[in-house]
């Protein structure tokens, strides 16, 4: 099952000599829920992932840190100081970075995640099978995982974070990678896991955010511009139009106007609901 | 018989002492042994194609280096008699001895550990290693280490291209292609640092922690337990014999 | 004294610092390519080892140049091996003076350089000499001979040769490391443990560090 996580008055800077790269934000997130960080680069979405995994505290020794985030029962005060994983997984931008390139195989490499969690080896196989079936990686287990497409690497990456069941998962830009048919499997998946895990995306592709998403987080410079629902984020889409890339504003726009392909059809009937 | 990477990693340790420790005319024989081993054993035959190419370079070079050596060794050291002149210079007996002696020994450390190392995959010997108490850090640097080798000339291949297409001066002066190791190092510094900085992270995210093991352990069989016992005990004698020798005399 | 070793070993080869030190162990290897490629007559086979030195720790540094040498030994070079004691002395002493602060000033790191190649040629030419009566397979094994037919020892011969070679071979290295370094930005300097052994001050951060985000 999901956990809940909440974050209060969370400030940021990565050190004395920088701006803020998150001003003091807060927003929930209920168990078994998605929400979707939306903002251009730089807004400090990827900021808020990290806070949350533990690896921002670990990873930068001059950063500064203010506020509360609650995972699950447990709350840090400002955040984690360590990574959360098992309990939160978090998979980064760079899906060829979760290939750590010392085994052969991917399913080795998946076995990995569970040699770390010293899980009994006499479960690692189904486990393995278990998660590659739902990805649709059981032809490529034997596969170098080195060696693998675009498409591929993302859906080896997730593998090596979900084999572990983490009841958290944050995925930042999750598609940059992919093809809009891998697109659009990926989301179809995360909506399937969303019965069971609490999710927390960090998308720049708005449309894709929308397919899953419960709630929606807006960022621009560190600060929260919108926190809502998915209607009331598609009624106020007009108000921030400006902070988010405008040619994909322009696309969902003329996509609701005029559904021609098969995924534009499908976005305007998520939209419709 | 099968003869497992412990039993191969022992009995190269032995050949290595007695490279030290046994007369040169011991250490002679025992080389041409060494040769003998893939012949007995598939378990000392090079691995892959790169492998037996490394091999024959090496034999060749070594073949080539230690008969020079011992010419000049002949010819350089005045000790002794002189054996026989050759194109009009003297060669010693004194130096012609040494050479030989050191040759041997030299040659007979080499490749007893080509043989080891040629014909183990560096996977099964990071395996072994996982069995000693070695931190597993180490183990995962060398198969990170492997990672990377097998990326980084692609990588500085492209540097290469990207900075012949900017019209860096690779192919000119002396003083221009020192400057050009820079434009050419840097950013591959750059980017093995961004990605080690990723890659850090990314394991701390699948809890990477000291006490993971990596791979499974070999099975060894009894046959293999007693005979690395028996080399490593025989080491042990030879050294042992040497410094009880080295201090009575 | 084992036990804490491995936790000094775990502490240095934590983050980023443990895929560093498998990147450094590979460029040892491979810098070659880079050299032969340009036609520029150097080996510099502990560049990765001395950036580790500086910037990760002494024991981090150790452990590259022995897993260097023994892949080396594995790649057809099984001489390297031996060589070892040496490539820790290297280490050891490079990131002494790291923590000093001598890689934060150029005269200082041409110093240490200079000393570190003689320190190189003291802890070489007994490996040299006594294991190998000084021939390894290499070309300064002519040097060696030469120095040994003017009538001197072989300890004398191998350090003779030793030191006319380490002292350059080790202050270039340490001066590419330095110029790559200090032309590496703040931000990602600041991720390393030996972030201080190259910047003074952490609140001057160089003009292209950016935003981390």
């Amino acid at each position: 099952m999901g956990l809940v996580v909440e974050i209060r008055n969370l400030v940021y800077q990565y050190s004395p000599h920088l701006p803020n790269a998150l001003g003091g934000i807060s927003f929930n997130v209920l168990p078994n829920t998605c929400c979707a960080i939306l903002g251009p680069t730089g807004a400090g979405k990827s900021t808020i992932l990290q806070a949350i995994s533990g690896i921002l505290r670990s990873h930068h020794r001059q950063g500064k840190a203010e506020g509360v985030i609650r995972i699950g029962d447990v709350i840090h005060q400002p955040i984690p100081d360590k990574s959360q994983f098992p309990n939160v997984g978090y998979v980064l931008q760079e899906p060829e970075v979760h290939i750590s390139g010392l085994f052969e195989t991917v399913a080795e490499e998946i076995t990995f995640t569970l040699r770390t969690l010293d899980v009994p080896p006499t479960l690692h196989a189904d486990r393995v099978r278990r998660i590659t079936d739902a990805l649709g990686l059981g032809h490529l287990l034997h596969r170098n995982p080195t060696h693998l497409s675009g498409g591929e690497t993302q859906r080896v990456a997730l593998a090596t974070i979900l084999v572990a069941e983490p009841p958290i998962l944050l995925l930042d830009e999750p598609t940059t990678s992919l093809d809009i048919h891998g697109q659009m499997r990926l989301y179809e998946y995360l909506r399937k896991i969303k019965q069971t895990t609490t999710l927390l995306i960090a998308e720049t592709n708005i449309d894709l955010a929308l397919f899953v998403a419960d709630y929606l987080v807006v960022l621009e410079g560190g600060q929260i511009v919108f926190n809502g629902t998915k209607a009331e984020f598609i009624q106020r889409i007009a108000d921030f139009s400006s902070i988010l890339a405008a040619t994909e504003w322009h696309d969902i726009l003329k996509s609701i106007a005029n559904p021609r392909t098969r995924a534009e059809k499908r976005l305007a009937s998520v939209l419709a609901k | 018989m099968t003869i497992d990477t412990r039993t191969k990693g022992t009995l190269t340790l032995l050949l290595c002492v007695s490279a030290f420790t046994l007369p040169w005319t011991v250490g002679a024989l025992l080389l041409l042994s060494t040769f003998l081993l893939p012949l007995l054993s598939s378990a000392f035959r090079p691995i892959s194609d790169r492998s037996r190419r490394a091999f024959r370079r090496f034999s060749l070079y070594a073949a080539v280096l230690a008969g020079v050596l011992i010419l000049l060794n002949s010819i350089l050291l005045r000790e002794g008699t002189a054996l026989f002149t050759f194109l009009g210079i003297p060669l010693f007996d004194g130096g012609f001895l040494f050479g030989v002696k050191t040759a041997t020994r030299l040659l007979l450390l080499s490749f007893s550990l080509l043989h080891f190392f040629l014909s183990t995959p560096i996977r099964i010997i990071a395996s072994e290693l996982q069995q000693t108490r070695i931190p597993p850090q180490i183990i995962l640097s060398l198969l990170l280490a492997l990672h990377f080798i097998d990326r980084l000339p692609a990588r500085i291949e492209r540097i290469f291209a990207a900075q012949e297409a900017r019209g860096a001066p690779i192919r000119s002066s002396f003083f221009r292609r020192v400057k050009s190791f820079f434009t050419i190092l840097t950013p591959l510094i750059l980017t093995s640092i961004s990605e080690s900085i990723d890659r850090g992270i990314a394991l701390e995210l699948r809890g990477f922690h000291s006490g993971v093991r990596l791979l499974d352990a070999p099975p060894s069989t009894r046959s293999s337990v007693i005979l690395s016992r028996a080399f490593l005990t025989l080491s042990l004698l030879l050294i042992l014999w040497r410094i009880i020798r080295w201090v009575l005399l | 004294m084992l036990e804490r070793v491995k936790s000094v070993i775990q502490q240095e080869m934590s983050g980023a610092g443990l895929p560093f030190v498998g990147f450094c162990i590979a460029l040892n290897l491979t810098v070659g390519q880079v050299t032969a490629g340009l036609k520029i007559p150097l080996y510099l086979d502990s560049v990765g080892t001395v950036l580790v030195a500086v910037l990760v720790g002494p024991w981090s540094a150790i452990i590259t140049g022995a897993t260097a040498n023994t892949l080396a030994a594995v790649f057809g070079n099984p001489v390297m091996i031996f060589f070892i004691p040496v490539v820790a002395v290297i280490a050891g002493f490079t990131a002494l003076i790291a923590r000093l602060g001598w890689f934060r000033t150029w005269y200082l790191v041409i110093l240490g350089g200079i000393l570190q190649g003689v320190l190189a040629a003291v802890a070489s030419a007994p490996i040299s000499a006594y294991l190998f009566s000084g021939i390894t397979l290499g070309g300064q094994d002519f040097l060696v001979l030469y120095f040994r037919s003017m009538g001197n020892s072989i300890l004398e011969s191998v350090f003779y040769q030793g030191l006319s070679s380490d002292p350059a071979d080790k202050t270039i290295t340490y001066g590419i490391v330095f110029i790559l370094l200090k032309n590496l930005p703040f931000r990602l300097l600041s991720r390393f443990r030996g972030v201080t052994n190259v910047r003074q001050a952490l609140s001057e951060p160089s003009h292209d560090d950016r935003h981390p985000n």
